[in-house]
């Protein structure tokens, strides 16, 4: 699915992130990035989404070099990837319902063909009662229930998410968990950035861990 | 009965799912203050535009005019032509400045689309829409005013023409064909419009590349 072959990462001159890194991760499989503050988390979760490139190295989305893809058809390799960021970065002037179809309207869709699935998918997470409200008028955990209803709306074939459960009590924590699980037995690729010890001891996936610049992968 | 029944029942159902969805704001936000200005100076440079216009119309309709020697003539319409260039260049700054402006104010939103999966066209379309009303706007209300202005103006113009000449009222300058003349200007607001959108378009799509 995503393949990265000696990958080097860095800000500037004087910090490096990656140093030669290769991973290949499978089409349908359940992935956790760990590792300390700012050893790379989001960086290489960024890096996956195509949102940065690598300083050296070659990145293959489903076969296919990232470089080689034009600048302005790389929309469409996005429009593949669910992004659940860490700050949520809902959009404070749309509403929670606006906010979550986004993903279907950059990809002009009709609302028509779209509004039942994002009032479903709404209420599945519990958000029903604030399709309305705006995000300054939600709380944190329901922010970051919206986060996650907007990357997974567009059924996407991988899902990055950043401390997903971050904000939430063990209750939404376990139901944010649940619908990750059952979207990557529908085939989804998912892959957490993630501090929780209990979220990587809950269930059986392969743990990356990133340290000093570079990962390694737990079978 | 049952087609009241029916009627009832889709609006029943149609009130229901607009409560649910009502509908969608801008994906890129409007900043009404920004816009209003905007909308303020593109009216005001309309205004000058159709005004400038109009009075070279109604000195061309006067016999005088004709008498004027070639050389005259010719820099008279050069004038024109320099001073409603500037106009359009004034227009054109301006809609470059805001292009910027509104891109760098919604520079997290812009981001975000782009991580979303929205293809350069589709950011640039919802900026460039907002410009071109704009344009069309500003150029209708200050048209319109110009229009205004010339109606409310023709009486005192011609006794002014009057008095200064010693004639008679038999000299008109401002008659209704002149009035056609003027409607004619409608085409302002098209032409505005059109630069608007073609320079948010150039702007706009020079920017988003770059992200």
């Amino acid at each position: 699915m995503i393949k990265l072959e000696n990958v080097y990462y860095r800000y500037n001159i004087n910090k490096e992130i990656f140093t030669d890194i290769s991973i290949d991760l499978q089409h349908g499989g359940f992935y956790f990035i760990t590792g300390s503050s700012g050893a790379g988390k989001t960086t290489l979760l960024k890096l996956l989404s195509t949102s940065f490139m690598p300083s050296k190295g070659q990145i293959f989305f489903s076969n296919k070099e990232i470089h080689s893809v034009p600048k302005n058809s790389l929309y469409f390799l996005k429009r593949r990837i669910g992004f659940v960021f860490q700050d949520f970065r809902l959009l404070s002037h749309l509403t929670t319902y606006e906010n979550v179809a986004l993903p279907l309207k950059v990809q002009n869709k009709k609302e028509n063909e779209y509004k039942k699935d994002v009032i479903e998918l709404l209420k599945w997470v519990n958000l029903d009662d604030c399709i309305h409200s705006y995000p300054e008028h939600l709380s944190g955990g329901e922010q970051q229930r919206a986060a996650i209803a907007r990357a997974v709306i567009a059924s996407p074939d991988i899902i990055l998410a950043d401390e997903p459960t971050g904000n939430v009590d063990n209750t939404n924590s376990k139901k944010i968990l649940k619908l990750f699980q059952e979207m990557n037995k529908l085939g989804t690729t998912i892959i957490i950035a993630t501090h929780d010890e209990k979220l990587l001891s809950s269930i059986n996936a392969r743990i990356i861990k990133i340290e000093d610049c570079r990962i390694k992968v737990s079978e | 009965m049952k087609i009241l029944d029916k009627v009832l029942k889709n609006s029943t159902t149609n009130k229901k799912i607009k409560k649910l969805a009502p509908k969608p704001s801008n994906i890129i936000p409007e900043n009404s203050l920004f816009n209003r200005h905007l909308l303020i100076m593109i009216t005001l440079l309309s205004y000058l535009q159709s005004i400038i216009l109009s009075s070279f119309i109604i000195i061309m309709k006067n016999p005088e005019f004709s008498q004027l020697s070639m050389n005259l003539l010719q820099i008279s319409i050069l004038s024109l032509f320099f001073i409603l260039s500037l106009i359009v260049l004034i227009i054109t700054y301006i809609i470059i400045q805001a292009t910027h402006t509104t891109i760098l104010n919604n520079n997290s939103t812009v981001s975000l689309l782009i991580l979303l999966g929205a293809s350069n066209n589709f950011i640039i379309k919802r900026i460039v829409y907002t410009f071109t009303k704009t344009g069309l706007l500003g150029g209708l209300f200050g048209t319109l005013l110009s229009f205004l202005t010339v109606v409310l103006m023709s009486p005192f113009l011609n006794q002014l023409n009057s008095l200064l000449n010693e004639m008679t009222s038999s000299v008109v300058i401002v008659n209704y064909e002149i009035y056609q003349d003027i409607i004619l200007f409608l085409w302002i607001p098209l032409f505005i419009g059109i630069i608007c959108a073609g320079v948010s378009y150039f702007t706009s799509s020079k920017i988003i590349k770059e992200y």
